[in-house]
């Protein structure tokens, strides 16, 4: 218990300003959808000469594109990759901080499990990870709801901005592996950064990767936004891939930090 | 010399991968490209003529994708981030890590003056660097001719890599400028990615709307205009000299904070 309040009160902080961040980051883009819907008539005039097979073989539905729902969407990509950054600074942070800080024997030599202490370490960031989104799910919806120009479904609008929760506990658990893999992480935030921008990278190789195979690969493609909005709810694939890469993740994660060889100051 | 030839030998390992990344990155993404027909050609003319934000909805609208060059254009910004996101770390990393790894006395108590450690270790950012790009340049060409046989584009690739040269330049002194300045290495490394990303989303802010075009100067990644530097013109001397300009000033900065600051031992 006392590590969980411990580990809370580091990252207090820092949870505060990625909630802000990320809804700032909402903001920033929603706030351009008003005068990128004014486009919409222009546009439909000009796909008019256009037979529909070829517009919706590009990739073209013009009631989406211009949709609060499938701005949002376009948007969230972007949004996905900042909170990917906060998500692999909590998970690969949560060990090798101790060994940066030289505080791992004190913290060791505690009477407490290792089982305990990684525990009461990804109950912390998990905390964090639930406010950063109670946030961001009710900055989104006020955003969404304030520039809208159509009524649009309030249920698909939080079942896709849950994605992010889903996604940043993926990073989270990645994370989290990789400080115990890797016992000589230097900087955290540089090692997140590159984490994260390894997998939207990968995520924009859709044709090098079958994109079957690809939406299992890269957290940023779990989750089929155009299939959320059109069902109202997750494809049971999704959900089983998140709980399959954490699950394995974190199981791994205990096994190796039982075991590790702990450097002392 | 030494601890030029000690930061080359300590940062070798990561410009192999990096240079291994952006050549996977080049190959991968270039696969994708394999000309579009005749059919579709005219309905690139039409994204061509429709407004910004709906282009980059879509995807690549700024570019001819029939081209190899237009294709590596639509590329080149994940490439650019990727390069500003390695120039970040070396250039924050170069300064702070002597710190983080309590180094710092036992380079301090060589009989070097500050000022000679510092040009040493930048010398050392700049060779890396430039060989990241020749690395990327070299790649780029050949897969690009590989590609497409009719059309000479070295120029404008050539072009873009100096682009992308000046760019990291401007993140390296950047990310130096702040170690130098905070002496808390985490801090100094946390606030050179903040601004990163930050500039980053501005970059993708202003590609969905014309009306944020007076941001341009805040963001580096918008310095150069890829769509016009791949269709044949050179990089704008307006910011060219912007560029070289914000090197001096933060260059200058990492010098004298440098020697001025108290280390932490």
């Amino acid at each position: 218990m006392n590590i969980y309040l411990f580990e809370l009160k580091t990252i207090k902080k820092n949870t505060i300003i990625w909630a802000v961040i990320l809804s700032a980051l909402c903001l920033l883009f929603m706030s351009i959808f008003p005068s990128y819907a004014s486009n919409e008539e222009d546009v439909k005039a000009m796909l008019k000469g256009f037979p529909p097979e070829v517009i919706s073989a590009f990739g073209l539905n013009v009631d989406t594109i211009f949709s609060v729902l499938g701005f949002y969407t376009f948007t969230l990509t972007y949004i996905l990759f900042c909170g990917a950054v906060q998500a692999g600074n909590l998970g690969i942070g949560l060990i090798s901080r101790e060994n940066r800080a030289k505080t791992a024997d004190f913290l060791l030599t505690k009477p407490i499990k290792r089982e305990t202490v990684l525990t009461a370490k990804l109950l912390a960031s998990l905390t964090s990870l639930v406010f950063t989104n109670i946030i961001y799910l009710a900055a989104s919806t006020v955003i969404c709801n304030m520039i809208k120009n159509k009524e649009f479904d309030g249920k698909a609008l939080l079942l896709i901005s849950l994605t992010l929760f889903f996604i940043q506990l993926t990073f989270v658990c990645i994370g989290t592996l990789c400080g115990i893999v890797f016992h000589r992480v230097k900087s955290v935030v540089t090692t997140s950064l590159c984490l994260s921008f390894a997998f939207f990278a990968v995520s924009m190789l859709d044709s090098f990767i079958d994109k079957d195979v690809l939406r299992f690969i890269t957290p940023y493609k779990y989750f089929n936004s155009a299939l959320i909005i059109k069902n109202l709810a997750y494809e049971p694939s999704s959900i089983l891939t998140v709980l399959v890469v954490c699950t394995v993740c974190i199981s791994a994660s205990y096994l190796l930090y039982i075991k590790k060889d702990v450097r002392a100051a | 010399m030494n601890v030029l030839k000690r930061e080359l030998r300590a940062n070798f390992k990561g410009l192999l991968i990096w240079c291994a990344a952006a050549v996977f990155m080049i190959g991968a993404g270039m696969s994708k490209f394999s000309g579009l027909t005749a059919g579709d050609m005219r309905l690139n003319e039409l994204v061509a003529g429709m407004p910004k934000a709906v282009q980059m909805f879509i995807g690549g609208g700024l570019f001819d994708l029939s081209k190899a060059s237009g294709y590596y254009g639509m590329m080149y910004m994940y490439l650019l981030l990727m390069a500003a996101i390695y120039a970040v770390t070396l250039g924050a990393g170069t300064i702070a890590k002597e710190e983080r790894d309590r180094t710092t006395e036992f380079l301090m108590v060589k009989p070097l003056s500050r000022q000679r450690i510092i040009l040493e270790k930048l010398t050392a950012v700049l060779i890396n660097t430039v060989i990241y790009d020749l690395c990327s340049l070299f790649v780029t060409i050949v897969v690009l001719s590989a590609l497409d046989k009719d059309e000479n584009m070295v120029s404008s690739i050539v072009t873009l890599t100096l682009g992308m040269l000046f760019v990291q330049l401007i993140f390296i002194s950047l990310g130096s400028a702040l170690a130098s300045v905070y002496k808390d290495a985490k801090r100094a490394t946390e606030l050179s990615v903040s601004f990163l990303l930050g500039t980053y989303f501005i970059h993708i802010a202003m590609g969905m709307t014309d009306r944020l075009g007076f941001l341009r100067v805040l963001t580096p990644f918008d310095y150069f205009d890829t769509a016009k530097i791949v269709s044949g013109s050179s990089l704008s001397w307006e910011y060219v000299v912007l560029s070289i300009l914000l090197v001096v000033l933060l260059t200058s900065i990492t010098f004298i904070a440098y020697q001025k600051r108290d280390l932490k031992v």
